[in-house]
């Protein structure tokens, strides 16, 4: 298996993740480099992606943890979100179609053109699993939080975004079509 | 009375649009809601007196060049101005929804000024 390097997109997709923070999401983020991850290496709570297929192929995808998702979310609307819910997917999801659209504009004479799909958001949420104790009353709460996966051959172009101490990544996989 | 209909798939994108609308000053009496273009087409022929339609591109179901397509096939006797917000932003997606009979372009992220000078054209400013 091969590794496809493309580390003059970070660029763009830094660019790119400014524009939308700048215009629409009233809150302070800073890029801080890239890195290559490994798809079996990533875990996360929150996932937003955008497909887009064309001369090339790929995804451009934000992983987060809750609690970035919650704060994206609240900044965006303007109202305190607490859960992740349907506003939090929604918010989410147009967060990457944004960042996606605009970097599409940008890397056109790199990859060519191509076509973007509806945002998909995979939220996974801590789960509670309660052990079984013979009758005692002394239960036992042990949390999971979840980790998703997704299925691509090659690894992810990671660039890292934090703020005010969390983080969240923009990640990006292309392959160029037979 | 003006009214608006807003066309896109993202229920908080919607929210966001009438928010920056009512921020800057711009007079919107109703704001009617689709999330999608075959919603957006029913919306019309339940109420075709409506001042404006933003129109979002990348929808399920029916998207936002098919609909304002349908919609300019109706040959309705008010023409209705259709403005695309989009995170389609090319050359060629603006000239094909213009052709398709939209009258306005935003590409999305933009501020609020953005807004208001898009949709300044059709809508009254305080
Ligand atoms: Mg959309």
């Amino acid at each position: 298996m091969t590794t496809t390097t493309y580390d003059d997109v970070v660029e763009d997709i830094v660019s790119s993740t400014n524009e939308v923070f700048s215009t629409m999401i009233p809150m302070e983020i800073t890029s801080d480099g890239s890195f290559y991850q490994k798809e079996d290496m990533i875990s996360t709570d929150v996932i937003s992606l955008v497909s887009f297929t064309g001369e090339h192929s790929g995804i451009l995808a934000i992983f987060c943890c809750k609690e970035i998702a919650l704060k994206i979310t609240s900044s965006m609307l303007g109202i305190e979100a607490a859960e992740i819910d349907h506003d939090t997917k929604d918010a989410m999801g147009e967060v990457a179609n944004m960042i996606a659209g605009t970097l599409k504009n940008k890397i056109f004479e790199k990859f060519g053109a191509m076509h973007l799909s509806v945002p998909i958001v995979i939220a996974g949420e801590s789960l509670s699993i309660r052990s079984a104790t013979d009758g005692s009353n002394d239960q036992q709460d042990i949390k999971i939080t979840s980790g998703v996966t997704c299925n691509s051959q090659s690894s992810w172009l990671m660039t890292p975004f934090s703020s005010n101490g969390s983080s969240f990544n923009v990640g990006f996989v292309v392959k160029k079509n037979d | 009375m003006s009214k608006v209909l807003l066309v896109d798939d993202s229920a908080v994108m919607r929210k966001i649009i009438q928010r920056n609308i009512k921020e800057t000053g711009m007079i919107v009496d109703e704001f009617i809601e689709a999330g999608d273009g075959k919603q957006a087409l029913d919306k019309v022929n339940d109420d075709g007196a409506l001042d404006l339609i933003l129109l979002d591109w990348n929808m399920p179901n029916m998207s936002g060049i098919e609909f304002v397509k349908a919609l300019r096939s109706l040959n309705l006797p008010n023409r209705i101005p259709v403005v695309m917000v989009t995170t389609e932003g090319s050359e060629t997606k603006v000239s094909e929804a213009k052709e398709s009979g939209a009258d306005g372009y935003l590409t999305k992220p933009f501020t609020a000024d953005q807004l208001r000078d898009t949709l300044g054209d059709y809508l009254l400013i305080k």
